[in-house]
């Protein structure tokens, strides 16, 4: 089970002195003072505890919320100290120590709630059912379940009740409008592609800025170790974990240091379903849906597109003669050629399509007191839009809680997950994606290969005259297949070693492996050149693989001082080996299109890569809570990490020395006042809850790559022969990123939790940022990779939940709101521009990262004379300059040269939004109930780089009806610049013409349930059905297929829209059974 | 039982948890798979033999730069219409420190590399990891393409950072003391100093792991010259007989290489024989594969290019119009070569017939028909090239022949005194110039065909002693024999200098006095650089030839540079013309900026 070198135990001692012992101190000084504060408090408090000790009756009535009924059998505990029930008439007497204590109020079917004395006697409490998003409610944390209004960091925590109607969502998606905090950015409409998902938006630019996963306890990597194949895309493993196996979502926003160098971008904690009690329950459901296709871009038709293409054939230096003599300006009939370019075909048709999706799904919980388990399993189909696509998974999870005696206990968490998917690549690859040739492809074009006398053959026709591969060759013949599967598995052990102590250790593995194959046919696909042939056909495949061991081992201390002081430390350590590897293959030229595998290719052209990691890390952590009269509240998290990435001379002061390594050094402290349990609340009867909270801590991100530290020597051949070369210029002084987080937030619930407000003010920033250093000339190398970057990032997060309507119907509306204002403070050179899909991004010290980056426009010149008036030049790549001329664009000089060149780009746009939230509806109504989620983003610039391609009027590609607008004789006013082969003048530069506003609201989800009404003793325990639409509506000014859309995780590609499968509207029908 | 479970749960949790604080120090030691580090490199010869192969491959991805700035600022090539703007700043001077092609940094790559072998070859030593006889083979090698890669920087840019640091780690790079900055003369004395001291200066011996065939290539010329280099470097210097010794030493590798049997080989090897590659098959040199017996004879240092690995060729889309085409021969190069006269059989009898030099239409260079009209191309990379079969890019990067080193011999000849025999080199060999009466069959050579020292008469003393005797009663066929000067070898006319300028032509008085040396040697020296445009155009030498021209005489003609690149743009009726002179007047314009970040 160890990977530890077998003679490590020479090492042993030396090491934990210089290790533990610290650490340990660490702990002991924290834990002394925290008893030093407990003794002071006793001593000032002994004269009122001796007093308390007589015990004051408490009377009180527990009523429903909605109807006032009064409940009987409501369970009122002072923890430790007394338990009541209510009787009949909802009324109840229990003893408490004194009137500062907080009753628990509990019942089956009913919220929990948390009542503060206050110095009351008598209270009235009315409570609301099960599901009521309560402030009391319990957050699953790392070392416990806390109630949402004790929790000084800041946290929120849901519990995924409504998944079983969302079956089409992966948990990444499923989180979107669900936190504020939380800005989710989907993919695309590819099933289960998921979500770029960013807490409190970046603190990195190299960085992972995707936060942490944590499931049942276990790192749950979400990484990709290599690159697809398959253009545009990217396995997302959160898809492996089926949301309905989901029982809560918790999300640590703050700098709750916790997870230490793996925390910086915040923690998801995801905790799956176990069985709740011994009973067996069995449920099932089922679903059927239908995918519709997306609404389709406005293309010319076939007389457009000729006129434009006659034009565009006038300005590529032909004669009139020769382009007469093109077969496809020939409209005399008995050209032989005549039916081959004589066709009206809607080529979006060809590639896009509507399908359907179905899903089922079987949950069986039950036990006995000796061991409980819950077993899922799981299937889904869903076929998407793009014809030919489909993604089939299976999920199962196995979860088992044992009882080994009376002080040992044990859990197991196993699931497997195996999904296959055929896709089709998107995004930017003009030979293959069938999106975007079926927006480029000429409309007078065939499907099929056609006789001279128009006959249709089966044979699709082959790349055009154009150079444009067939859409349907591509959607028909290439094959791009993904598989994946994933297995985790964990056992955890609990032993209560003394009273108040608690071992506990839980060891976890997880395996994942992603297969993909890769044909592109010779026959309908355009040709690629390699260095030593043309490749009619290419094949490829690709494994990628990782493997990972994890164990987090902790001694925990709960203590409760007479109610008063309750002290709870967890001493522990986690540690996180991890090895990936991902190998590809690339084949080309095999004999014919049925030779589908690489080995079939030549063998002089076939490639072979790939690449290896191997990291470890380990956390050691100190975690100490402390709870005074239950409205106080102080929290303090250490972790000291050591990772392989680290350099072995880091200099910083918040490092811990060993010999050869540095450890993160991050501490983190959180306090909260519960200010509606003091008494001088007591009279502010609206006021429910009222917390205030503030937390500071060190984070850190350990994405810094895995052996930049070291000096290494990569291959450097000559002819064969395998030479080394140096690889890099080491840094031995490499480390995390340290991300300082503070954190204000306010929570409030009023009118008996009728509305409950929760605000956060945050403020991150980034010390030791990750950034290519360009180095000087005489180093050889282009750049060395240090920590000389810093960015911070601040912002509000707000959210508000109201029960608008409390009566027979009842209507939840909820809001969340985020902001996250973005900064760099220091970039080596103070700037960097980076691009992406031909778009320049400026990131630069003073303004946010990744500003759209290029040249501003003001319309077209309207005659060559106002053009040569204006007297500016163009600068081509070549550095020659030609004057602009009537039609083209008019650009802003920015520096009064005259010449339009890259010293006047300047920042055209800004892909990050100003805000991000969604609206949440939950309706109900008897036995119905209605939900509604609408998500927006307001104030995100979008490059349209599709709409670039089908605008930009330089070649032989279909364009967007925009362009027969196009100017086309002097004096015409217009928004559209002339059309020229090859755009000499860059009109389609990237420019403020191809930047829009990405705003957008969008009902995101709809759906309704109805609970059949069955009869008692029935074996079935209840039936639902549901109406579920998805993406139902969506408001906004961008003219592409779809304004949300994300095409990598990295921050460099923010706001491009490649041309990616847009997401699609989804109705699905489905009934649920609970047995 | 449960006691016992208990009991053992705990001690295993006891243990995991001193296990996972305990950090040992492999925990946090992991190695790359796809790479290697430090510790991993340099454990025996083998790992030697890597770095010394790494440093040569990194050295082929020089070759566009290396061209390019060697040729697109002389006077033979010229930019096209397709040139990027950052290709005319090379042409007109006007280089900005954002030219791609003016880079120093794929220059240092290389050099840092060889910086870092030099470092651990030294550590191998000391640890016995080489032996001593392995160790010096390999350290003088990297060391000399240390060197001469420092040479060629110094070339282009003048004052530079002379580092000799591996630079390991960023700290180093905070550390101003490893990036010494100096002028070209200090470092030219660095060099010959670090150069001299290399303790192995011939090819590897057989036998040694590195000399091997590979791919069907045989990797002996594929490594760096010393003596070339040596010879170079006091060339640059200024250290004439220095100079002259060292190219001595390279041009009698015959010796080495042919101990035994002395046939046409030995005769003819690197000595601008007359067998050899003469006249028409002059392009075999280019054109023949790697490692041909004929274009071996000429070839001294070369790498070739091979369509199944990388880099690709680069000279293709340099050169060719059915790649890129981004330079061409200048107007000025195919006038040099069109203005020559050929001595051909004429009725019976050598006599100067035909305007034009083999070497120019067809070899050096070739009109070829595209779309773009008829267009001049440098033939010289890629003779076999066909846009036909556009797949079959092998080719090979000849960085120095025969006639390079004659060339260079024959202007420290010159400027060592040894006009005669510089021009010897320059037109028809040793045998002849040496020859009173050159031509007669049936006499006793015994006294002639024979270096002489220009001051006693008698035969030179070394390293200018050249027994070019061919006789047969006695019957001499000495070393130098078959040696017929660049010239001669393709039949061209013999050049010879304006004799007023130098010698008091009046009267019959013989030995003709000598009025003006400093002409004299600018004047042969101005023969043996027009030559040289015309043997060895487009090869990546010219820049550094007029540069160190012009250098050489700066105080007594600024304009030399200027008149030289001048005369290209007069050629071809550029524009640019006057304002490259101007700019060309001035010596401060005669390097690139240094790009220092």
């Amino acid at each position: 089970m160890h990977h530890y070198n077998p003679n490590f135990m020479d090492l042993f001692t030396k090491k934990v002195k210089r290790i533990f012992i610290p650490a340990l101190f660490i702990a002991f000084a924290c834990f002394s003072a925290n008893a030093q504060s407990v003794g002071v408090e006793k001593n000032t408090t002994t004269g009122k505890q001796i007093q308390l000790v007589k015990r004051i009756k408490i009377t009180g009535t527990i009523t429903e919320s909605t109807t006032g009924k009064a409940l009987s059998g409501i369970n009122i505990t002072i923890p430790g100290y007394a338990a009541a029930l209510t009787d009949d008439k909802g009324v109840f007497s229990i003893n408490a120590p004194g009137t500062s204590s907080v009753l628990i109020v509990s019942g089956p079917g009913y919220q929990e709630k948390q009542v503060p004395l206050k110095g009351r006697t008598n209270i009235a409490v009315s409570l609301y059912e099960d599901a009521f998003n309560s402030v009391y409610d319990q957050a699953l944390l790392p070392y416990g379940n806390t109630s949402k209004n004790q929790i000084p960091w800041a946290v929120s925590s849901f519990s995924t009740t409504d998944s079983w109607a969302r079956s089409t969502e992966t948990p990444d998606t499923y989180l979107q409008g669900r936190v504020a905090g939380v800005n989710v950015i989907r993919r695309s409409g590819t099933p289960s592609i998921g979500a770029d998902l960013y807490l409190r938006g970046f603190n990195s630019l190299y960085g992972t800025n995707k936060p942490l996963y944590v499931v049942d306890g276990i790192i749950y990597d979400v990484n990709s170790y290599g690159s697809s194949l398959i253009t545009g895309h990217a396995t997302n493993p959160l898809a492996d974990i089926d949301i309905n196996d989901i029982d809560n979502i918790t999300v640590i926003k703050d700098g709750a240091s916790i997870y230490g160098t793996r925390g910086a971008n915040g923690v998801i904690l995801i905790t799956t379903g176990r069985a709740k009690d011994v009973a067996t329950k069995i449920d099932f459901a089922t679903y059927g849906g239908f995918n519709m296709m997306p609404k389709q871009l406005p293309v010319m038709q076939a007389s457009d597109y000729r006129t434009y293409l006659s034009d565009m054939l006038k300005t590529a230096n032909l004669t009139d003669d020769q382009i007469q003599a093109l077969p496809f300006m020939n409209d005399n009939k008995s050209n032989p050629d005549y039916f081959r370019y004589h066709n009206q075909t809607n080529w979006q048709d060809q590639v896009l399509t509507n399908s359907f999706n179905q899903n089922y799904q079987l949950k069986i919980t039950g036990g006995d007191n000796i061991a409980t388990y819950a077993l899922s399993l799981g299937y889904t189909s869903n076929k998407g839009v793009t014809k030919n696509t489909d993604l089939t998974r299976y999920f199962t999870r196995f979860n088992a809680n044992l009882n080994l005696s009376k002080k040992l206990t044990a859990t197991a968490n196993l699931s497997f997950t195996t999904s296959e998917q055929n896709l089709k690549d998107q995004g930017i690859n003009l030979k293959t994606n069938p999106m975007y040739l079926g927006l480029i492809k000429s409309p007078f074009l065939p499907v099929n290969v056609l006789g001279n006398d128009g006959a249709i053959s089966p044979n699709l026709a082959d790349a055009d005259i154009f150079g444009i591969s067939n859409p349907t060759a591509a959607i028909q013949k290439i094959q791009d297949l993904n598989k994946n599967y994933r297995f985790s598995g964990s056992v955890g052990l609990n032993y209560d070693i003394a009273k108040y102590f608690k071992i506990s250790t839980l060891l976890g593995i997880t395996f994942d492996k992603v297969r993909e194959n890769i044909f592109v046919p010779n026959n309908g696909i355009v040709h690629d050149t390699l260095s030593l042939a043309i490749a009619t056909n290419r094949s490829g495949s690709n494994v990628q693989r990782l493997y990972s061991l994890y164990n987090d081992t902790r001694i925990s201390y709960n203590q409760s001082f007479n109610n008063i002081h309750v002290v709870s430390v967890n001493l522990g350590a986690r540690y996180n080996m991890s090895s990936s590897s991902a190998d590809y293959g690339l084949g080309y030229n095999s004999a014919t299109d049925n030779f589908v595998s690489v080995g079939n290719g030549v063998n002089l052209l076939r490639k072979v890569g790939g690449q290896e990691g191997d990291w470890n890390w380990l956390n050691m952590y100190l975690n100490t809570d402390y709870k005074l009269l239950n409205r106080y509240f102080l929290s303090f998290n250490l972790a000291i990490d050591g990772s392989s990435r680290f350099g072995t001379q880091v200099s910083e002061a918040m490092t811990v020395t060993n010999d050869n390594y540095r450890y993160a050094f991050l501490p983190s402290v959180a306090a909260g006042w519960l200010v509606s349990s003091e008494k001088f609340m007591a009279d502010v009867k609206f006021i429910d809850m009222l917390k205030l909270r503030a937390s500071f801590g060190l984070v850190g991100n350990d994405d810094i790559g895995n052996f930049n530290q070291d000096q290494y020597y990569v291959s450097q051949n000559l002819l064969g022969i395998e030479g080394l070369v140096r690889g890099n210029i080491a840094n031995p002084g490499l480390k995390w990123e340290t991300v300082r987080k503070w954190n204000f937030g306010i929570d409030v619930a009023i009118l008996n939790e009728r509305l409950n407000v929760s605000l956060d003010l945050f403020n991150n920033k980034t010390d030791g940022m990750l950034v290519y250093e360009p180095t000087i000339s005489a180093s050889g190398f282009p750049y060395a990779i240090t920590n000389n970057g810093g960015m911070k990032t601040s912002g509000i997060d707000l959210s508000i939940n109201g029960r608008l309507i409390n009566k027979a119907v009842k209507w939840d509306l909820g809001l969340n709101l985020s902001t996250a204002k973005n900064e760099i403070t220091q970039l080596p050179n103070n700037r960097l521009i980076t691009t992406f899909g031909d778009a320049s991004f400026l990131t630069e010290v003073g303004k946010a990262a990744n500003l759209f980056y290029g040249f501003k426009t003001n319309g077209i010149y309207t005659s060559d004379a106002e053009a040569a008036t204006a007297g500016l030049l163009s600068k081509d790549a070549n550095g020659n300059l030609t004057p602009f001329k009537g039609g083209d664009v008019r650009f802003i000089d920015v520096n009064h040269d005259k010449v339009i060149d890259e010293k006047d780009m300047q920042v055209i746009g800004n892909p990050n939004p100003k805000f991000t939230g969604a609206i949440s509806n939950v309706i109900s109504y008897k036995r119905w109930s209605f939900d509604a989620l609408i998500t927006f983003s307001k104030g995100n610039d979008i490059y349209n780089y599709t709409r670039r391609a089908l605008e930009s009027m330089s070649g032989w590609e279909n364009q967007t009806l925009a362009v027969i607008n196009r100017w086309r004789a002097n004096g015409q006013v217009t928004n559209t610049p002339r059309a020229v082969y090859g755009d000499p003048n860059g009109n389609s530069r990237f420019s403020d013409r191809w930047i829009e506003d990405g705003s957008y609201i969008r009902l995101r989800t709809l759906s309704i349930t109805y609970d059949l009404p069955l009869k008692e003793g029935v074996i079935v325990k209840y039936a639902k059905i549901y109406a579920t639409g998805n993406n139902i509506v969506t408001f906004t000014k961008y003219l592409g297929f779809d304004p949300e859309f994300s095409a990598t995780s990295s921050i460099f590609s923010q706001g491009v829209d490649t041309g990616l499968e847009p997401q699609f509207r989804t109705v699905q029908l489905g009934v649920r059974i609970g047995f | 039982m449960k006691k016992k479970i208990s009991k053992l749960l705990i001690g295993a949790l006891t243990v995991i948890i001193c296990l996972s604080i305990l950090s040992c120090s492999k925990m946090f030691d992991i190695k790359p798979k796809s790479a290697v580090v430090a510790e991993q490199m340099y454990r025996n010869v083998y790992d030697a033999d890597a770095a010394v192969i790494g440093v040569y491959g990194k050295f082929m991805g020089l070759a566009k730069q290396y061209v390019v700035l060697n040729e697109a600022q002389g006077d033979l090539t010229d930019i096209t219409v397709n040139s990027d703007q950052y290709l005319k700043q090379l042409s007109t001077h006007t280089v900005t420190t954002d030219n791609p092609y003016a880079d120093p940094r794929p220059f240092y790559s290389a050099i840092i590399n060889c910086n870092d072998v030099l470092k651990n070859f030294n550590i191998m030593l000391a640890q016995h990891k080489m032996s001593v006889d392995q160790y010096n083979q390999r350290y003088s090698d990297v060391g000399a393409m240390r060197s001469w890669l420092y040479l060629q920087v110094g070339i282009y840019f003048g004052t530079v950072p002379y580092v000799t640091d591996p630079i390991e780690s960023i700290n180093d790079l905070q550390n101003d003391a490893k990036f010494p900055k100096i002028g070209f003369d200090q470092l030219l004395d660095n060099l010959i100093q670090f150069t001299e001291s290399l303790p192995y200066k011939n090819p590897y011996p057989s036998g040694t792991t590195l000399l091997n065939t590979y791919d069907t290539y045989y990797t002996e010329k594929m490594f760096i010259n010393k003596n070339i280099l040596l010879g170079e470097l006091y060339l640059w210097k200024g250290n004439w007989t220095k100079s002259a010794t060292a190219y001595r030493a390279a041009v009698d590798y015959a010796l080495i290489q042919f101990s035994v049997n002395p046939g046409q080989d030995w005769y003819e090897y690197y000595r601008i024989g007359y067998t050899s590659n003469n006249g028409g098959n002059w392009i075999n040199i280019f054109n023949q594969p790697f490692g041909e017996r004929y274009s071996n004879t000429e070839i001294m240092w070369n790498l070739p290019f091979d369509k199944n690995f990388s880099p690709k060729n680069p000279f293709i889309d340099l050169f060719t119009p059915y790649g890129a085409y981004l330079l061409k021969p200048s107007d000025l190069a195919i006038n040099n070569w069109n203005s020559q006269i050929r001595t051909e059989l004429d009725n019976g009898a050598l006599r100067l017939v035909t305007p034009t030099d083999v070497r120019g239409l067809n070899q050096s260079y070739k009109m070829v028909f595209t779309t773009g009209g008829l267009l001049p191309m440098v033939n010289k990379y890629n003779p076999n090239y066909s846009p036909t079969t556009p797949f079959e890019t092998s080719g090979k990067w000849i960085l120095y022949r025969a006639a390079n080193l004659w060339l260079h011999f024959a202007e420290v000849a010159n400027r060592d005194g040894r006009d005669k025999l510089a021009l010897a080199f320059i037109n028809n060999g040793v045998n002849y110039a040496f020859d009173p009466t050159p031509g007669v069959a049936g006499r006793d050579v015994t006294n002639i065909q024979v270096s002489t020292n220009p001051t006693t008469g008698l035969p030179d003393s070394p390293p200018y002693n050249f027994d070019a005797r061919n006789g047969e009663i006695p019957r001499y066929r000495s070393d130098w024999y078959r040696e017929i000067g660049i010239r001669s070898r393709m039949g061209d006319s013999q050049v010879v200098i304006d004799s007023t300028r130098s010698f008091n032509m009046a009267g019959n008085v013989f030995p003709r006095v000598k009025t003006n040396d400093a002409n004299l040697r600018n004047d042969v020296e101005d023969i043996i650089i027009a030559e040289g445009g015309l043997e060895t155009a487009f090869e990546g030498n010219r820049w550094s030839d007029l540069l160190r021209i012009a250098l050489r005489r700066k105080a007594t003609d600024p304009n030399y540079l200027s008149r030289m690149i001048g005369a290209k743009f007069d050629a071809a009726h550029s524009a640019d013309a006057a304002a490259v002179k101007a700019r060309l007047a001035d010596p401060a314009n005669w390097y690139l900026p240094f790009k220092w970040k």
